[in-house]
């Protein structure tokens, strides 16, 4: 659909034509670009009994999300097989994990290091997911904990991708 | 997103009014103006000081985030869980209208401060974030960060009653004006649609680098998901020499390298040294970059005969 320059009488289905188009390009275009926020998670030497607040790293919303992409990384050269897991929680003021927030959904991701596997890593596009979708909620604040199976990894790394379109009033 | 409000019809055969003109205009118009007021975009960067020891240099407690666009801080979030001789930190900015935000802290607790308040940034001026602590004795600090939630604006052109061609009693409906009407309409929602005005910031830092020492493999790869999101500039901040230098390599998830932006200003990648500002002329890239899936930032140096460096961080600035 395109404007219909409109000359001498003017029509009906002509100014229909134009009206619509104007509210096509405002549906299209106002929903159209799509912004991004990322929230990162790195442990040095990740233990399985980490250090008070090491293992965790704490936002808050700053908009309405989707989560988008969920990655997690682990570097291993431990002769020893572990399993490092990211879990994504909503937590209140005092710290405590609350599922509220998260439309009751757990988001968790495990990566698995084989022995002396030196790097392995996971990257699940939410995008795409067929499932229900999760949301966080604009003010509300989250928290990424990682935790580690057994012994020690050089280095944990996981992150969320989250995903903002644009609403009308 | 929303569907539009409802739709005037325009029916053959029947006589068009001013009044049902206005109405479907002054809906039209409604429904941009609820676009517009979106016009604000919102990104997060966190700094990170965990590690910090007492016997750090100034530096070691400054970041210096340069962007080559225009921003505000509009809110802070300063986490600590403290350490041994701590009782408490405290972050200030150079921004203008950064609120310097407190608090006292407590040996493996997470104690949390937040700031809302309006701080500028110019486009390419260099903003410093300054981290105080106060302490009783020797300390390594534990795990503290602070979380800035920054706004950015696409600027959209308003729509004004005057660019709308409402039809006054007794006027007759001029097809002229219409059309300039539902052209001017069109360009307020392109310009309400600037794609180049959502900005973020990504920090990827490390901290005492031992002399002679390599950066582990383990520790010096950050993956970014793309997603869209466009490579603007860089910054290659360290508190060493300029000689001894870290080197930030962009490839894509396969290997292949990134071409960044070679309108840095002095220094591939910019560096600075301990004590100054960043050295580099930050501007906006002509040209954006990004790869299909993943960016891999690598942080090397050479080992052999390189001095110990206590902060080194690379700052992307993305678009998208």
């Amino acid at each position: 659909m395109s404007l219909t320059t409109l000359t001498g009488v003017i029509s009906s289905s002509a100014l229909n034509n134009n009206f619509s188009d104007k509210l096509n390009s405002l549906d299209s275009q106002a929903g159209s670009i799509p912004t991004f926020h990322q929230f990162n998670i790195e442990t040095l030497d990740l233990t399985n009994a980490p250090a008070a607040g090491t293992n965790i790293a704490d936002f808050t919303a700053p908009d309405d999300l989707e989560l988008w992409v969920v990655g997690l990384s682990m570097w291993n050269t431990n002769l020893v097989s572990k399993v490092v897991t990211m879990t994504l929680t909503a937590i209140d003021s005092a710290g405590t994990s609350v599922t509220k927030y998260l439309l009751d959904q757990s988001v968790t991701v495990n990566v698995t290091g084989a022995t002396a596997a030196e790097f392995n890593a996971t990257r699940q596009d939410w995008s795409s997911f067929s499932g229900t979708k999760v949301f966080l909620a604009k003010g509300v604040t989250y928290r990424l904990t990682l935790t580690c199976s057994a012994d020690t990894v050089d280095r944990a790394y996981g992150f969320i991708v989250t995903r903002v379109r644009r609403r009308r009033a | 997103m929303s569907k539009s409000r409802s739709v005037v019809s325009f029916n053959a055969n029947t006589t068009l009014t001013p009044t049902k003109l206005n109405k479907a205009w002054d809906r039209l118009a409604i429904d941009l103006r609820d676009v517009i007021q979106q016009r604000y975009t919102y990104s997060n960067f966190t700094l990170d000081w965990t590690g910090l020891p007492s016997t750090g240099i100034a530096e070691d407690f400054i970041f210096r985030i340069k962007a080559p666009f225009l921003y505000k801080v509009v809110g802070i979030e300063l986490v600590s869980y403290g350490a041994a001789n701590v009782t408490g930190i405290s972050i200030a900015s150079s921004l203008t209208g950064f609120v310097t935000t407190s608090l006292t802290t407590t040996t493996g607790t997470k104690v949390l401060a937040t700031g809302n308040f309006q701080a500028f940034n110019v486009s390419g001026a260099e903003a410093t974030f300054t981290l105080t602590v106060t302490s009783t004795g020797a300390y390594t600090l534990g795990k503290t960060y602070l979380n800035v939630l920054l706004q950015c604006d696409r600027a959209p052109v308003e729509l004004t009653d005057a660019n709308i061609p409402f039809v006054a009693s007794g006027e007759a409906v001029a097809a002229a004006k219409q059309n300039t009407g539902f052209t001017t309409y069109e360009s307020r929602v392109t310009s309400s649609n600037n794609a180049n005005s959502h900005n973020s910031i990504i920090v990827f830092i490390r901290r005492n680098i031992a002399a002679a020492a390599t950066i582990p493999t383990s520790d010096r790869d950050l993956r970014i998901p793309s997603d869209g999101r466009r490579l603007n500039t860089v910054d290659t901040v360290h508190t060493g020499a300029l000689t001894n230098n870290i080197v930030m390599t962009i490839t894509d998830e396969t290997g292949a390298t990134v071409v960044t932006a070679t309108t840095n200003g002095s220094g591939a990648p910019p560096n600075k040294t301990q004590g100054t500002s960043v050295n580099d002329t930050q501007t906006e890239s002509a040209t954006y970059t990004n790869p299909a899936k993943d960016y891999k930032l690598t942080m090397t140096r050479a080992g052999a005969g390189a001095a110990a460096i206590s902060l080194a961080y690379f700052v992307l600035y993305m678009k998208g």
